[in-house]
């Protein structure tokens, strides 16, 4: 049997402008099922019964961080085109009116996670450069920046002993 | 989703002598822009079951709307003419983009109901010019 082929769309939720929440959480009533739910009528809309059958199969949310608003969609590779275009149609999720963000697609969720870590570093910045912090919040993200660093540097060293 | 190279053309015929639908199936490899569709709107009423009138703007909705119902806002985008209609046969000839060949006979194919009547789309013909085109069922 030939290896069956996914993509995985990494998608961020992009709040309209009324509802947009600072530095805050998504609506409860967004979650992987609902944002499934919505994905498919717009499918539905856009390529009708034909787009809804092609697209079904292994259709499922891999990772959902409501935190940072961002999902990674897996579909099979031939219809990932018709959830593609179906993507930027997608108004409303639950009860949250926003718009999607296609940041990534690839073969491999390892990818599409490698590419987030990126991303969220660069998203980082712009958090810190844009929003008015205490001295307090400022330390705490001092301090695990710092901790993340060091994480990171310990676990080099640990390869270099062996 | 390859290319195909040389266009189809298929033309239904019924086999008097042992009562046989059959397709006659040529290549052509000149491609054309338009492709033309001889297409019949049956009710069954060889088999007794009595049909709706359909005049010639029906017949192009319900065409739209098995396109929208198949492919979506896609297939609604879908252009295709009417060239010739009769209201008695509800035979009508299409002309359609040959990219939409696909799209437009799957969602012909698809359409089981008009009107609460069960009905079919019967493709008698489907052919790159109006040439080929019998015209004798449309005087």
């Amino acid at each position: 049997m030939v290896r069956v082929k996914q993509r995985y769309f990494l998608v961020e939720i992009i709040p309209s402008v009324s509802q947009r929440p600072l530095l805050g959480e998504l609506h409860s009533s967004v979650n992987e099922r609902s944002i499934l739910r919505s994905v498919r009528e717009s499918v539905e809309e856009i390529h009708g019964d034909f787009g809804v059958g092609a697209t079904q199969a292994g259709f499922t949310i891999k990772m959902f961080n409501s935190k940072t608003s961002v999902f990674v969609l897996r579909v099979r590779r031939g219809p990932h085109v018709l959830v593609a275009s179906a993507l930027s149609f997608v108004r409303k999720i639950g009860i949250m009116s926003l718009t999607l963000k296609t940041l990534h697609l690839s073969g491999t969720i390892r990818s599409c996670l490698k590419f987030l870590q990126q991303y969220d570093r660069q998203q980082l910045i712009h958090v810190l450069r844009h929003h008015q912090l205490s001295q307090d919040q400022k330390e705490k993200i001092h301090e695990s920046m710092l901790k993340s660093e060091q994480k990171i540097s310990g676990e080099t060293e640990l390869r270099e002993e062996y | 989703m390859s290319r195909r190279r040389g266009k189809v053309c298929k033309q239904r015929k019924l086999n008097i002598r042992t009562l046989t639908l059959e397709y006659k199936r040529s290549k052509r490899k000149v491609i054309n822009e338009y492709n033309y569709m001889d297409v019949t709107l049956d009710f069954g009423e060889e088999l007794g079951y009595r049909g709706i009138p359909v005049d010639s703007s029906m017949f192009v909705n319900i065409i739209e709307n098995s396109l929208k119902l198949l492919f979506g806002e896609v297939g609604a985008s879908i252009v295709f003419d009417v060239v010739k209609y009769r209201e008695k046969n509800r035979r009508a000839i299409l002309r359609f983009y040959e990219r939409d060949l696909v799209k437009l006979w799957s969602s012909l194919t698809m359409c089981s109901e008009v009107g609460g009547k069960v009905c079919a789309f019967r493709v008698n013909k489907v052919s790159q010019s109006m040439a080929d085109e019998s015209l004798r069922y449309f005087q």
